[in-house]
């Protein structure tokens, strides 16, 4: 006979039926709570909404007592019984790790790399700003010095050091690689981020320069960059960096192959696909996996924390070594040269570049710094997928 | 969990830092040879244009 209601095996049931609330603890609401924080600032504040509400979404639908969603296929397992986020996360995250690779894909269909090529200059200023990725890196390390228990392993320590890129599809491909246990914290971190560049960046720079080095005047346009040149940069960076670094083939090749496809114009459609339908298919189910990889026995751990604060931490020194590098720059510069322009090395495209220009307007009116500072943004995207692929190259064999 | 081999580490960001600067400075070299061999045949390409549309008036 059914009873009203009843516990079996410690899952409450009404009239033989399993219900959630009864197995909702503290720790999964408080991710529930966190979620909807998530998707409150998507709407309200509109930061990253593409990327925060579907993670935020993710997070909510992982949280939630017996839905069984996050279920991933095993060897023998009866059908049906995998979840469609346990689906993702198997084959998209963890196992084949397919999902960045096509965002980096769409990425390169959507980025114009002129500004870059018209000043090569600026692919220093991308590396310079990486630095943040390897102080964060001995910083995770150094926890253990201070809290043994709390202590990251080297594989670990890159992946949070990756965040200081400021890449999500680089954070989350090389943590999934190396450290998949904090791929939801680090790829949130690396997305929160890059929402508040503009509440990060600022007082760095300010910090690092005076009134006058961020008034100085740059002409305003860049030399006309030819077809030839936009369709050759792709094939020769991608063959250059892959030579050296086959591990950051996944990214860069990806990366440069959609650039190819745009710049190619013999591929409109393909290219408008990448740019488009793909990108956005693949960023609802990326989004969604990242979401789904932070169930609260998983998050809720003192480490979270320091994830995220060493995140931040990658980001401000990457900031503030760009910024340094281009004041070394300045110096050396035959032409005035704008410091602040470092700061864009960082790959938060185009946000840290719009930073840079409307700052450099606040400093001088006569400023449109747009252009240049759209140069060390993109080689940013180079360069951290580059400092990814190098700390894959040390421990993963394929 | 063991203990951080802290040379190991140090070699690992000695040896990034130094990856993303030689790959970042290859490619700033590259492109620049590019621009300028790319920008000399636009400018050959300008003066033949030139010289044919001066041959044609004269």
């Amino acid at each position: 006979m059914i009873s009203w209601i009843h516990y079996d095996k410690g899952v409450l049931k009404l009239l033989g039926v399993q219900v959630g609330f009864g197995n909702l603890d503290l720790p999964h609401l408080v991710m529930i709570l966190v979620g909807l924080g998530f998707i409150a600032l998507a709407i309200i504040k509109k930061w990253e909404p593409y990327e925060l509400l579907p993670i935020g979404a993710g997070m909510i639908l992982a949280n939630l007592p017996l839905t069984g969603l996050t279920s991933q296929p095993e060897p023998g397992m009866a059908p049906g019984m995998a979840g469609v986020l346990g689906i993702i996360l198997k084959y998209g995250l963890y196992t084949w790790t397919i999902l960045p690779q096509f965002i980096f894909f769409g990425i390169g269909a959507l980025t114009d790399f002129s500004p870059l090529i018209a000043n090569p200059r600026a692919f220093l200023l991308g590396a310079a700003a990486q630095v943040g990725i390897y102080t964060s890196f001995l910083g995770a390390l150094a926890v253990g010095l201070i809290w043994p228990d709390w202590s990251f392993s080297l594989k670990e320590a890159c992946s949070i050091g990756i965040i200081g890129g400021a890449d999500g599809p680089t954070t989350i491909y090389t943590t999934g690689l190396l450290a998949p246990d904090i791929m939801g914290i680090t790829a949130t971190a690396a997305y929160s981020y890059m929402a508040m560049v503009a509440i990060i960046q600022p007082p760095i720079i300010k910090l690092l320069t005076s009134k006058a080095e961020r008034a100085t005047y740059m002409k305003p346009t860049l030399r006309k960059v030819s077809r030839s040149e936009r369709v050759l940069f792709p094939i020769v960076a991608m063959i250059i960096i892959i030579l050296l670094i086959p591990k950051s083939a996944p990214l860069v090749g990806f990366l440069l192959l959609g650039n190819l496809f745009r710049e190619s114009g013999v591929v409109q459609r393909l290219s408008n696909t990448a740019q488009n339908e793909l990108i956005n298919i693949i960023t609802i189910l990326l989004m969604l996996g990242i979401g789904a990889s932070m169930p609260a026995e998983r998050v809720m751990d003192p480490r979270t924390l320091l994830v995220l604060f060493l995140g931040l931490a990658a980001f401000c020194v990457g900031t503030g070594a760009g910024v340094a590098f281009g004041k070394i720059m300045a110096k050396f510069s035959k032409e005035p040269f704008n410091p602040m322009l470092g700061a864009a090395g960082v790959s938060a495209v185009p946000m840290s570049a719009r930073i840079v220009h409307h700052m450099g307007q606040q400093a001088n009116k006569r400023n449109f710094l747009l252009m240049h500072a759209m140069g060390p943004n993109v080689a940013g995207v180079i360069g951290s997928a580059v400092a990814g692929g190098y700390f894959l190259g040390l421990f993963i064999n394929f | 969990m063991q203990p951080t081999d802290w040379g190991q580490a140090l070699s690992i960001v000695g040896g990034g830092l130094l990856a993303v600067f030689f790959i970042m400075t290859l490619l700033a070299l590259a492109t620049s040879l590019m621009g300028r061999i790319f920008t000399r045949i636009e400018a050959k390409k300008r003066a033949a244009r030139k010289a044919a549309e001066g041959e044609a008036q004269a």
